[in-house]
């Protein structure tokens, strides 16, 4: 009986460690609609009687006006995607918006993620207006990815500790830009960065190490070398705030194997650099076949050029190295458009791009569907004009 | 086929680097074959970029046979020079101390697995991704491509593409698109995976030339720690499986750094010049690769004279290597106009004056605590620099009375050129970090070999010289 009424008393003790205020909480289906939520870049949007399901390359889901301050709050969405990929929250204040980028991974039922919003504002605590949620691409997914609810939390102790700790896991900084080969994103415990966190580990390891040793001192009776002991305890703190941090680092590279392992193996070379540079456009695989096709049509040492593509613009960076060894260069005869809004006028031989005529006379020498194509200047009269720079190699 | 063509690509200039690497250790008793072999990877990829180099300006074009008779003669030189010394290059070392055994040695069986999983995973990546990072394909790798479909440096002087113009920065030293050529020569095919095969090994040979050197200074224990430590850089894992240049730099530092130590700790004078040799190449990496020449000549400049040593004859053995090996680089520079900047002619430099740039102007004092932050709070270096720090502070009398004040030369002359360079010119490197970090990682393994030298002296008790 008294074990009972302690146990009792005990649990009552705990609870405001699990107990939270939910401070917003938004449910997608028929009866609530989308509750003052915006959409955007999604190709569909079906609401259903459990959920919201969307496809597009990037959709994107803004939140109504709420305004809220970070601190401590947890943002809880259930979700239930097809694909994996990169998606993102960001918090809107005014005209600025601090974002971090989080995993998703396809799930067979819906899965919770939780996200510490107190430790997305570089400055710290703050107010925000509005939620903004990306999601990765789906359009090459048979089936959309549904979204349950969101819900912006400010949970106990216990929730606050499993967001931080799920956060500090968290491997946002492994997908395929550049980031990661500049520097690395660096993990984060709740608001401090995990170095901070590891310089208190480090100091709990060095009082640690410093009170065993004169324990042990004075356990034997020899007399407390006070230079070597701090010594001794500082190298002890310094060892394995080291081995802390290369152990949470490598987790980084482990899940990146496992992953690479999933996407890469047993593919043919074409097919992996289709899969990473998917990130620049989502037919990849498709880019790739066109300039298979332009390699094929012009004439060697022929030089090419894009369109409408400025200099630094990345599908024409990218078509430039891919090209190889057909050169690019600005006084090429040959034009390549490649899904970016151009229209050829084969009664004027006009190149158009909206108002703007891009090139003319030019003729249409290889196709690749409705978006990709290969042009030739000619004279007036349709025949090739011979006045283009040959690309030496 | 591919795998086999690329592992001869890749076994040829270590054979060609042992054998350079093996005339310049004849004397040195304590360096291995495994040793050798780690240095000789590097080596011999300088060696055979430069020989590239110089057939591209002679106009021979680019073919494996004629590069590896090039590479290859330079190795038979050096070889018959070692045996003609009576020495010879395949020769195990003494053992680095006592074996292990006790807690010590399941301690090592710990780090062991671990750096050896980190190995498994580089060579995984650096197999399976395809050239994807950006500088990678935007920059060396299609400078790469460009050579070989072109089998030579494009050096016609009417060509809109002259030495790659377009498609890479003009000023921007060649042995990392060279590389890709060499690999691609042997291919016969510009492969988007194994062209970049290369990275893997400068991270397999960074690790074993920083266990051997540490090796003989903190025992086995220590200098696994030290590489366990060492791969636990983030970067430095990730650039084993990328094409970019800053890992070969990284070797080539640390290389260098490790072969003047070597002198200064048995006064060989033919380490000196083994140090002249990796600055060197790594002045053909990377334009911040003249940084540790700089700083390695002035810490052998400080050596030379506060030990009242004959200062043109180690003069001489350190900068004869760096003539002959950087000299017709530079000279092919200067002669083109090509600059150390992004471009043709212009270097960053330039911007300092620019009207149209007036953001550029003056001193950068703005990135002093973004790298503050960027050492001591953000996760990219391990947790060296607060631990460089503390040790320096904890046995300064030892970096002061002993050799290690060499190493201290090196390093903070590296950290200084950088952060004059942010200072005035490359501002934005560091408060978009798009270059502080990867510039950091170059000279990291040469400030993790200096912090275990000095711990290590800690340890054997032993001071002064």
């Amino acid at each position: 009986m008294a074990r009972a009424i302690i146990l009792s008393l005990l649990i009552l003790l705990a609870l405001p460690a699990f107990a939270g205020a939910r401070e917003y909480a938004w449910d997608f289906d028929r009866s609530n609609g989308l509750a003052g939520w915006v959409l955007s870049g999604a190709a569909g949007a079906v609401l259903t009687d459990r959920a919201l399901r969307v496809t597009g390359t990037r959709p994107t889901m803004v939140s109504p006006a709420v305004g809220f301050d970070a601190r401590g709050k947890v943002l809880m969405l259930r979700i239930k995607s097809p694909v994996r990929g990169a998606a993102a929250v960001g918090l809107v204040a005014g005209r600025d918006i601090d974002r971090r980028l989080f995993d998703i991974v396809p799930t067979e039922g819906f899965r919770d993620i939780r996200i510490y919003l107190g430790g997305l504002s570089p400055r710290g605590g703050r107010t925000y207006d509005r939620v903004v949620i990306q999601f990765p691409d789906t359009t090459k997914s048979l089936s959309p990815l549904e979204v349950d609810f969101v819900r912006i939390d400010e949970p106990g102790p216990a929730g606050l500790l499993r967001a931080w700790w799920t956060g500090f896991w968290d491997v946002e900084f492994i997908d395929t830009r550049a980031a990661t080969v500049s520097n690395v994103k660096t993990p984060r415990v709740g608001p401090v960065s995990f170095l901070t966190a590891l310089y208190v580990f480090m100091a709990l390891v060095f009082a640690a190490a410093a009170a065993a040793s004169v324990y042990s001192r004075r356990a034997s009776q020899a007399a407390v070398d006070t230079g070597g002991l701090v010594a001794r305890a500082a190298f002890i703190a310094f060892m394995a705030g080291g081995a802390l941090y290369t152990l949470r680092m490598d987790y980084n590279w482990l899940v990146m194997w496992g992953r690479d392992i999933e996407a890469l193996s047993g593919r043919e070379t074409r097919e992996r650099t289709a899969d990473r540079f998917g990130i620049y456009h989502r037919d990849f695989d498709v880019f790739l076949d066109f300039i298979d096709l332009v390699k094929s049509t012009v004439p060697e040492g022929a030089p090419v050029r894009p369109a409408v593509r400025p200099p630094g613009d990345t599908m024409g960076q990218l078509a430039k190295y891919f090209l190889l060894p057909v050169m690019t260069s600005d006084r090429a005869r040959f034009i390549w458009v490649f899904d970016d809004g151009t229209v050829y006028d084969p009664a004027t031989l006009t190149l158009r791009k909206g108002l703007e005529v891009v090139a003319y006379p030019v003729r249409e020498v290889a196709r690749l569907g409705p978006r990709a194509a290969l042009y030739e200047e000619v004279d007036e009269a349709g025949g090739a004009n011979g006045t283009g720079e040959g690309g030496r190699r | 086929m591919s795998a086999l063509s690329t592992a001869i690509a890749l076994l040829l200039p270590t054979g060609c680097g042992y054998l350079v690497v093996g005339y310049f250790l004849r004397d040195d008793p304590r360096s291995g074959m495994l040793e050798k072999l780690a240095l000789g990877y590097g080596a011999g990829a300088g060696i055979v970029t430069f020989v590239m180099f110089l057939a591209g300006v002679a106009g021979v074009p680019f073919g494996a046979p004629v590069i590896t008779a090039g590479a290859g003669a330079v190795a038979g030189f050096f070889y018959y020079l070692t045996r003609r010394d009576g020495k010879s290059p395949f020769r195990a070392s003494r053992p680095a101390g006592p074996g292990l055994a006790g807690w010590r040695l399941y301690l090592a069986i710990i780090m062991g697995v671990w750096v050896a999983a980190k190995l498994a995973f580089v060579f995984y990546e650096g197999t399976a991704r395809p050239i994807f990072s950006w500088d990678a394909w935007n920059h060396w790798s299609t400078a790469g491509k460009v050579f070989f479909y072109d089998r030579g440096l494009l050096l016609d002087r009417t060509s809109e593409f002259y030495f790659g113009a377009g498609y890479r920065f003009l000023g921007h030293p060649l042995l990392n698109p060279l590389l890709q050529t060499w690999t691609a020569l042997w291919l016969g095919e510009f492969h988007e995976v194994y062209a970049k095969s290369w990275a893997i090994f400068y991270f397999f040979g960074l690790l074993g030339t920083f266990y051997f050197a540490a090796a003989r200074e903190a025992g086995r224990l220590g200098a696994l720690a030290g590489v366990f430590f060492l791969a636990g850089v983030p970067l430095l894992t990730y650039h084993g499986t990328t094409a970019y240049s800053d890992l070969p730099l990284a070797y080539y530092g640390l290389a260098g750094t490790a072969a003047f130590w070597g002198y200064l700790r048995g006064g060989n004078r033919d380490l000196l010049a083994l140090a002249g040799l990796f600055v060197s190449m790594g002045a053909l990496t990377k334009n911040e690769g003249l940084f540790f020449f700089i700083a390695i000549g002035a810490a052998l400049a400080v050596h030379l004279a506060s030990e009242k040593k004959p200062v043109v004859a180690g003069l001489a053995a350190f900068l004869i290597p760096c003539v002959i090996l950087m000299g017709p680089w530079m000279a092919f520079k200067a002669v083109n106009g090509l600059g150390f900047g992004h471009s043709g002619g212009e270097a960053g430099i330039a911007l300092l004056s620019d009207p149209k740039y007036p953001e550029a102007h003056g001193v950068h004092w703005q990135v002093l605590p973004v790298i503050a932050r960027d050492f001591f709070l953000r996760a990219n270096y391990n947790l060296i620099f607060p631990f460089w720090i503390a040790l320096t502070l904890w046995r300064r009398k030892d970096v002061l009375g002993s050799p290690v004040r060499y190493l201290y030369v090196i390093v903070l002359s590296v950290i200084s050129m950088f952060l004059v360079v942010y200072l005035l010119v490359e501002f934005s490197a560091v408060t978009e970090a798009t270059g502080l970090q990867r510039n950091t990682m170059t000279y990291l393994p040469v400030l993790f070999f200096t912090v275990l030298v000095l711990l290590a002296r800690g340890r054997t008790g032993s001071s002064g010289k």
